[in-house]
């Protein structure tokens, strides 16, 4: 290959944005260098090697001999000036590059710290690189000063982070700073990597994150890892809002992109929140407390996305913390209750099933809707106990009615997932008496994005006592048809979205159709929900559905109500029939 | 031995903004760059620009690319990297080459090079072996 006689230090892979204001807010000027010759002549200066090496203005550089140079910036301390350039006479004698220990530049008004290192470029040219590393040392020092370094990652831990918060906090109080933002940051999909690939390639992977966030920051920012896959970043002052946006959009950017550990390509994303005191926050406890809700409010609001704190965010984690509080009590104080919803026969319009629908009774919020606790129940880890209550509980009033009613039973993907449902299920059946060939589970499709082993186990091992499975609310999100074949389910309830439509509405009839045709051919029954009016019904039987549930018949009604609402539609059933058999006639 | 010979094939999206003098500036540093430490490394490999798109395959000693591969990462230059292929590998696809320069065709070829690279962000694990089938196919047409 050819050798070039001048080349640019930046290497290929160093974080330089392409704009220069980017590039003087991530890299502000401490790092520069110089090409000079064998005659020891500077040939080429970058722009930033004044500002390191903290040259007058108006000091002429290109054309100047590089000892002399040198020697009038490495201080008055005469023996580390001579150390320096003998070193330099020796190593570009010798024509290896290596990197000089740390020399010291005492220039008023405070000392700085610069490496310096060689590389041979060729045809007797070197360049020489000067880092100035004083702020790295003085974090080095205070992280060594309070046992603050985080072990894995080598940067700060929580209480560098706090320590250096504080500080912080101290200069705002005293109106040295106008502000102080803080970054939380926490890994999308993280646990996913451990579980997947091991916690070897977990922490390598976070090694990586803090070396990334390290680049992404100037070097007087405070990086640190606050345990497990969260980050915490304190930017020095003078940030506004927009630069610390542009950041976290950049950091967002950095942390996604792809990683190769261990042969592996590994990919994660970041979703941060952001604080800025005084206003989210004048003490460390309250900051921290905002930019972990404005953290929050990212990880719900779809990941790899950042937000800044706002006074809303506050009030809906009050709102949530007291639905958290009344949620714990709520199965001991019995709020719940089920509600059931009749399931019709299209050709006999007999009642065949009743659908369980979770209610809970507050005391003061009145009836709260599944829709509005169960994501919260689910998070709290209080889904799984409920979802049992909701089972023994079915099974149990279930034995009151006739026996040609099945019952439905809504379980959550997570309680569906988790290795032992089928005990449960046999044991919510052995406690109330009830045969399993009346109860039928309902879950929704996204408990195929689970495990297919468990999945599939867990629907042999229900079939083995009789249990049906039902897959509610199809036709809406990621189920294909494929996937009927492959699990082994004894009805399609198929997603009211599908029914509830204009009269010209061909292509929503169309898939009604085509969902009931596929359920015809594998012996799949199928249920269409949301019947509202007749001419939905006649719709759901022109498109070849056995049974619907829907206001048309019935909404759902209290257990106290079934045997009135049932009687109900008898008639109905019965009139039905007359007209049936009247036609024969 | 830690692994033997590893490669790796990417496509990425060109950040750079500018004329096209001062692309063209960014992206012979970047390969001087490159080859200055890639030789060193025994790492080998070609870089495929156009104004849209940067497609690269590295192969060397994989803790060596590995290290390489996270450099590349952090560079703002670039981004939406999409990885489509990496492994172990018996041989050198561009064993003389620290890195090569892939030049885009100025012709209707050109055409030809974005829709292979928009498909290959589109189908990342189907389309390893075309991209790196253009990379070698332009790179013997631009010698």
């Amino acid at each position: 290959m050819e050798a070039e006689p001048i080349v640019a230090v930046e290497e290929a892979g160093s974080c330089l944005p392409p704009q220069a204001n980017a590039r003087e807010y991530l890299h502000p000027p401490r790092e520069g260098y110089l090409v000079f010759g064998r005659t020891q002549e500077i040939r080429f200066a970058s722009d930033s090697l004044r500002a390191v090496l903290q040259l007058p203005s108006t000091a002429k550089v290109v054309g100047e001999s590089l000892l002399p140079l040198l020697a009038s910036v490495s201080g008055p301390d005469p023996q580390t000036s001579a150390s320096v350039v003998q070193w330099l006479a020796r190593q570009t004698a010798e024509g290896s590059g290596t990197e000089l220990p740390p020399f010291a530049l005492l220039t008023a008004p405070g000392a700085s710290t610069v490496y310096i290192s060689l590389d041979p470029v060729g045809d007797g040219y070197w360049v020489a690189t000067f880092r100035d590393v004083t702020s790295t040392l003085q974090a080095e020092s205070e992280m060594v000063a309070i046992a603050a370094r985080d072990h894995l990652t080598g940067i700060g831990n929580r209480a560098f982070f706090e320590n250096r918060c504080d500080g912080m906090l101290a200069r705002l109080a005293a109106r040295e700073v106008d502000s102080a933002t803080v970054l939380f940051l926490d890994l999308d999909r993280f646990k996913l990597v451990n579980d997947t690939l091991g916690h070897a390639i977990g922490d390598a992977l976070l090694q990586l994150v803090s070396e990334r966030l390290k680049k992404s920051v100037r070097e007087a920012d405070t990086v640190a890892r606050l345990g497990g896959d969260e980050f915490a970043i304190l930017l020095v002052s003078a940030t506004g809002r927009e630069a610390a946006a542009a950041l976290a959009t950049r950091i967002i950017d950095m942390i996604q992109r792809p990683y190769l550990i261990d042969g592996h390509v590994v990919h994660v994303g970041a979703s941060i929140g952001i604080a800025m005191g005084p206003e989210d926050g004048s003490t460390r406890e309250a900051l921290v407390r905002s930019a972990d809700l404005a953290l929050y409010h990212s990880k719900a609001t779809g990941r790899g996305v950042f937000h800044f704190f706002d006074a809303s965010m506050q009030q809906r984690a009050q709102r949530r913390h007291s639905l958290e509080v009344d949620l714990r009590k709520a199965l001991v104080l019995r709020q719940f209750e089920l509600h059931y919803q009749p399931q019709i026969d299209v050709e006999s319009g007999a009642v065949i099933g009743l659908e369980g629908l979770l209610r809970w009774h507050h005391p003061v919020r009145g009836m709260v809707l599944p829709g509005d606790f169960i994501p919260l129940a689910e998070e709290l880890g209080l889904a799984v106990p409920i979802g049992e209550w909701v089972l023994r509980t079915a099974c149990r009033e279930a034995m009151r009615w006739p026996e040609s009613v099945t019952i439905a039973v809504n379980v959550s993907p997570l309680q569906f997932g988790m290795g032992n449902f089928a005990d449960s299920v046999q044991r919510a059946l052995g406690a109330s008496g009830l045969p399993g060939h009346r109860l039928e589970i309902e879950v929704t499709e996204s408990i195929l994005l689970r495990d297919g082993q468990t999945v599939l186990a867990t629907l042999q091992a229900l079939r083995a006592i009789g249990v049906r499975v039902a897959m509610d609310r199809f036709g809406i999100g990621i189920a294909s048809l494929s996937q009927l074949v492959n699990f082994p389910f004894d009805k399609i309830k198929i997603d009211r979205s599908l029914i509830t439509l204009n009269q010209d509405d061909v292509k929503k009839r169309a898939i009604v159709c085509a969902i009931s045709a596929l359920g015809h051919s594998l012996g799949i029954s199928t249920l269409a929900e949301g019947v509202e009016t007749a001419e939905h019904l006649a719709h759901v039987r022109e498109g070849g559905c056995h049974s619907v549930q829907g206001f048309y018949y019935s909404q759902a009604v209290p257990s106290g109500e079934v045997a009135d609402m049932v009687s109900h539609l008898f008639p109905a059933r019965a009139q039905a029939k007359a007209l049936g058999s009247e036609g024969e006639a | 031995m830690n692994g033997g010979l590893f490669k790796i094939l990417y496509c990425s999206r060109n950040y750079i903004e500018g004329e096209q003098a001062q692309q063209d500036a960014e992206i012979s540093q970047i390969l001087h760059t490159a080859r200055a430490n890639n030789s060193r490394q025994s790492i080998t490999g070609a870089l495929l620009f156009n104004s849209g798109f940067f497609a690269q395959v590295l192969e060397g000693p994989r803790p060596a690319i590995e290290k390489l591969f996270e450099k590349i990462q952090c560079d703002p230059r670039h981004g939406d990297v999409t990885v489509l292929d990496s492994g172990n590998a018996a041989t050198r696809d561009f064993p003389e080459w620290a890195m090569a320069h892939v030049q885009t065709p100025s012709d209707v070829h050109a055409c030809g090079v974005t829709a292979a690279l928009d498909q290959a962000f589109l189908n990342p694990g189907e389309s390893g072996r075309d991209v790196l089938t253009l990379l070698r196919t332009l790179l013997v047409q631009g010698d």
